[in-house]
């Protein structure tokens, strides 16, 4: 049986076959893209039908985020939003909070609408909006049940007194200690750390986790998401990670597959060294399944979070003059990264700042004169501040960047005036270069560090305009096709699963994502409002609701 | 002497700090080797480089090794938070805690990540340099910033800063033998040029392998003991004794089942203590009453205290 999807334009992001109307898929492979004309040869040897539905709408490839981080996710998603700014998601619009009484209002209707017994999370509190929320506040609202409201930055949380005896924290164990806040049961930076560490029996939990991969299930389809990159599986707990993913994620009613690139140094703290860490990772991909796979993928890291101001800088560093940290000891790193470069990995490199990716280039560098490889894909993940100069290594050197654009627009404001200066603020995400450098260029989210939404990752790449309105570094924009492709084929190959998908031509699988418009028709700057109708995982149709 | 923040029941922590390969591991198993009833907890990024004699194993886990002396080794395995929370639910069975960090990090960070932590003190923080490579480390292009910063914490600059007073700092030289008496006195006068001051304020025990030993004695009674007169022993222990822990068979008289005999848990930092009634747990309470006191200290601590 023949699925034949006609739309009013298919975007194939192939260059020989731009655009087409029509497009003809059995056992969820494409047999042709083009007019319904042209396919006629197909119908003769089997029965098909026309899916008609999406006549005035626009098909394009199914979107790929390859850079974001289910386990992450899933702690997140299950608590209840409460946010300055509104958020949207497949199961709620979670609407705008921007007053102390609204904010109140909603942690009451919150506490009466969790059943009994049960503990409260609530995420999203800022200050500036909803005035000084603390223990008393909260214990006047929760009584008896245990509660927390965890700010919007993630790097601060309140406990109410039943949660505090819930987790078993007590007065003299906590009181005095810088960065923890008894009476006003506020835990922040280092304190709250200690305070994760108690939660953990409630938000690592199979129950909690379990909803929270059902939820990010619904936000990868929402973003029009048909395949996705788990950038360092084994952030947490390997094994408990990938009973998780593979419990959960790899279900029928899953649009989209999840490529597993496992954590080198996990890989080696649970076998008992690096040797044996490149030798369990060359096992997993026997544990393959159509939806959550393995390959010869491995990810490392160089230096510290870009969020947190820890990402290793060149000259002249921070303007406050702290230094940033390395997360692998850089001798370690060149150690790690040539016992997965002879063993044929593909090494994908978590860098932040220049100097975190000066370790990576160079040791790229040593590498290709040890052992020349061609089509290696080493990818440069994150790509917060860059050279020039580093730039041209990376097109010499053959590597690729996978770049988290969101960075520019949240911050660029932010670390011009705390952080870095404007000129190195503005410069973020050298995304521009990339593309007069023909650069393997692939945008990701992060998630949850940013909304899993290609488009509007696409619109941030294309317009460069940040959170404060402002346009940055404008000639570090790329074109909207160099954007689109970040998204489709250039992040599938940035996954090294564009012989599968990431186009729209014969022989690749049938994922699509169909659009109210098309992209070329509204412009870069109208990527984020596009909408998002239904996709298409492997030929089956997964509609959007609420469009 | 001691901040508000300082705890009766906090861990006190030696933060020991140096590149890869500059000698933490050696350092750390000549602290292990030479415990004297010391039970230790050693938190390290790998295991495998431990000297753990296999007979010495009491049980193990993923991340945890126990062993027949009381020390407990536990991996860091990129997770210093949950590392933390594991060692701190052991508190009560140890006496101190060695913590190895690879030196990539700024060294304030580290020591605000401990200070902040609840149930850990940090009270020593070494430095150990390679020799050989420390001037050539400090120059280098990914590192040199934090060996630097490293080198000027090690040796403050302004020794009245809040942390001076609880927190001893120093620095072990390693590798020696590999340089000459010239070469080494060169290193020395370059390291010389991060301390401010410009003068070695050691005493001649800290010169010779830059950090402060311990002196550790087991004060050990079958029985029990009459709270009023322990109290009193306790008043007479010098300034000398850093600190001192451990759990005593006591006879209270003005408890309401007057004459009955409970076992306590003792914390004792610098002349401020406590006594806090401990009679679940322990399998001691069964056998005979055995009390046993270890007692810390920079200096050797005379034959006196055991003869109460």
């Amino acid at each position: 049986m023949i699925t034949i999807f006609i739309a009013k334009k298919i975007i194939t992001m192939t260059e020989a076959q731009p655009e087409a109307t029509a497009v003809a898929v059995r056992d969820g492979i494409i047999l042709e893209v083009g007019s319904l004309d042209s396919l006629k040869p197909w119908l003769e040897h089997d029965e098909y039908e026309i899916v008609e539905d999406y006549t005035e709408q626009v098909l394009m490839p199914g979107l790929i985020d390859p850079h974001l981080h289910p386990i992450m996710a899933a702690v997140l998603l299950p608590m209840q939003f409460i946010t300055a700014l509104e958020w949207k998601f497949p199961w709620e619009i979670v609407p705008a909070t921007t007053t102390r009484e609204a904010y109140l209002s909603k942690l009451k209707t919150g506490h009466e609408q969790t059943p009994k017994g049960e503990p409260f999370f609530t995420w999203g509190y800022h200050r500036n909006w909803h005035g000084e929320v603390n223990r008393i506040v909260m214990d006047e609202i929760f009584g008896q049940r245990p509660a927390v409201v965890w700010q919007r930055s993630f790097h601060e949380l309140y406990l109410n007194t039943a949660m505090m005896e819930h987790l078993g924290i007590e007065e003299e164990q906590v009181k005095g200690r810088p960065q923890i806040d008894y009476e006003k049961g506020h835990f922040y930076e280092n304190g709250l750390s200690f305070a994760i560490g108690r939660l953990n029996k409630i938000i690592m939990s199979q129950a909690w986790l379990g909803k929270g991969l059902e939820r990010l299930k619904k936000v990868v389809h929402y973003g029009g998401q048909t395949t996705v990159g788990d950038m360092a599986v084994g952030l947490f707990d390997f094994n408990l990670e990938w009973e998780a993913v593979e419990n959960i994620i790899d279900q029928p009613d899953s649009p989209f597959r999840v490529l597993g690139v496992p954590h080198a140094r996990v890989m080696s703290h649970i076998n008992g060294g690096h040797k044996q860490g490149v030798e369990f990772a060359q096992t997993l991909p026997e544990r393959n399944t159509n939806k959550f796979r393995f390959s010869n993928k491995i990810k490392l890291f160089t230096d510290g979070a870009f969020f947190s101001q820890l990402a290793m800088l060149k000259e002249p560093g921070y303007v406050d003059g702290h230094i940033g940290e390395w997360l692998t000891v850089p001798e370690e790193y060149e150690v790690i990264a040539r016992l997965y470069w002879q063993a044929g990995f593909e090494i994908h490199v978590h860098c932040t700042g220049d100097l975190g990716l000066e370790l990576a280039i160079d040791t790229l560098e040593k590498l290709q004169s040890e052992q020349p490889r061609f089509n290696h894909n080493y990818t440069i993940e994150h790509f917060g501040f860059s050279t020039p100069e580093q730039i041209h290594r990376i097109k010499r050197l053959g590597a690729n960047v996978s770049a988290n654009v969101y960075y520019l627009h949240e911050l660029s404001d932010s670390y011009g005036h705390h952080g870095v200066g404007f000129e190195r603020a503005s410069e973020m995400a050298r995304i521009g270069q990339c593309e007069r450098e023909d650069v393997l260029l692939s945008l990701h989210s992060d998630f949850p560090m940013a909304p899993a939404l290609p488009l509007n990752s696409a619109w941030v790449a294309f317009t460069r305009e940040n959170c404060e309105g402002n346009i940055v570094c404008p000639n570090e924009r790329v074109s909207l096709d160099k954007a689109l492709r970040a998204i489709t084929i250039d992040a599938a190959r940035i996954l090294g699963l564009d012989d599968e998908t990431g186009s729209i031509r014969a022989g690749k699988k049938a994922d699509f994502v169909v659009l109210d418009q098309s992209p070329y028709d509204v412009g870069g700057a109208g990527l984020k409002d596009l909408e998002i109708m239904a996709t298409v995982f492997e030929g089956e149709v997964f509609p959007i609701s609420g469009t | 002497m001691f901040e508000s923040r300082a705890f009766l029941s906090d861990l006190p922590v030696t933060l020991v700090t140096g590149y890869l390969g500059s000698g933490k591991t050696t350092y750390i198993n000549e602290r292990l080797s030479d415990a004297h009833g010391v039970r230790y907890a050693v938190m390290v990024n790998d295991f495998g480089e431990l000297n753990i004699d296999a007979e010495l194993i009491a049980a193990s886990t993923e991340r945890t090794i126990s062993l027949t002396n009381g020390c407990v080794c536990c991996s860091l395995a990129d997770d210093m938070d949950a590392a933390m929370e594991q060692v701190q639910q052991l508190a009560h069975e140890l006496d101190w805690v060695l913590f190895e960090a690879s030196g990539v990090a700024d060294p304030e960070r580290i020591k605000t990540k401990i200070e902040a932590r609840p149930g850990f003190a940090l009270r020593e923080f070494l430095t150990i340099i390679d020799v050989t490579r420390i001037k050539s480390l400090a120059q280098d292009k990914y590192i040199g910033q934090h060996i630097k910063r490293q080198l000027q914490l090690t040796h403050p600059s302004t020794p009245d800063s809040t942390n001076v007073q609880d927190i001893e700092y120093g620095t072990r030289l390693s590798k020696t033998d590999l340089l000459s008496a010239a070469a080494i006195a060169d290193v020395q006068s370059w390291l010389a040029h991060f301390n401010s001051n410009n003068e070695s304020d050691c005493d001649d025990a800290r010169k010779s392998d830059g950090m402060p030993r311990f002196f550790t004695r087991t004060v050990e009674k079958t029985g029990f003991l009459n709270r009023k007169i322990f109290e009193h022993w306790l008043s007479t222990v010098g300034p000398e004794i850093i600190r001192m822990k451990g759990f005593v068979y006591l006879t209270d008289d003005n408890m309401p089942d007057r004459g009955a005999t409970n076992r306590y848990l003792l914390q004792w930092v610098s002349g401020q203590w406590s006594l806090e009634l401990f009679n679940s747990g322990g399998s001691e309470t069964d056998g005979p009453r055995r009390s046993r006191l270890i007692m810390i200290s920079h200096a050797p601590i005379g034959e006196h205290y055991a003869q109460h």
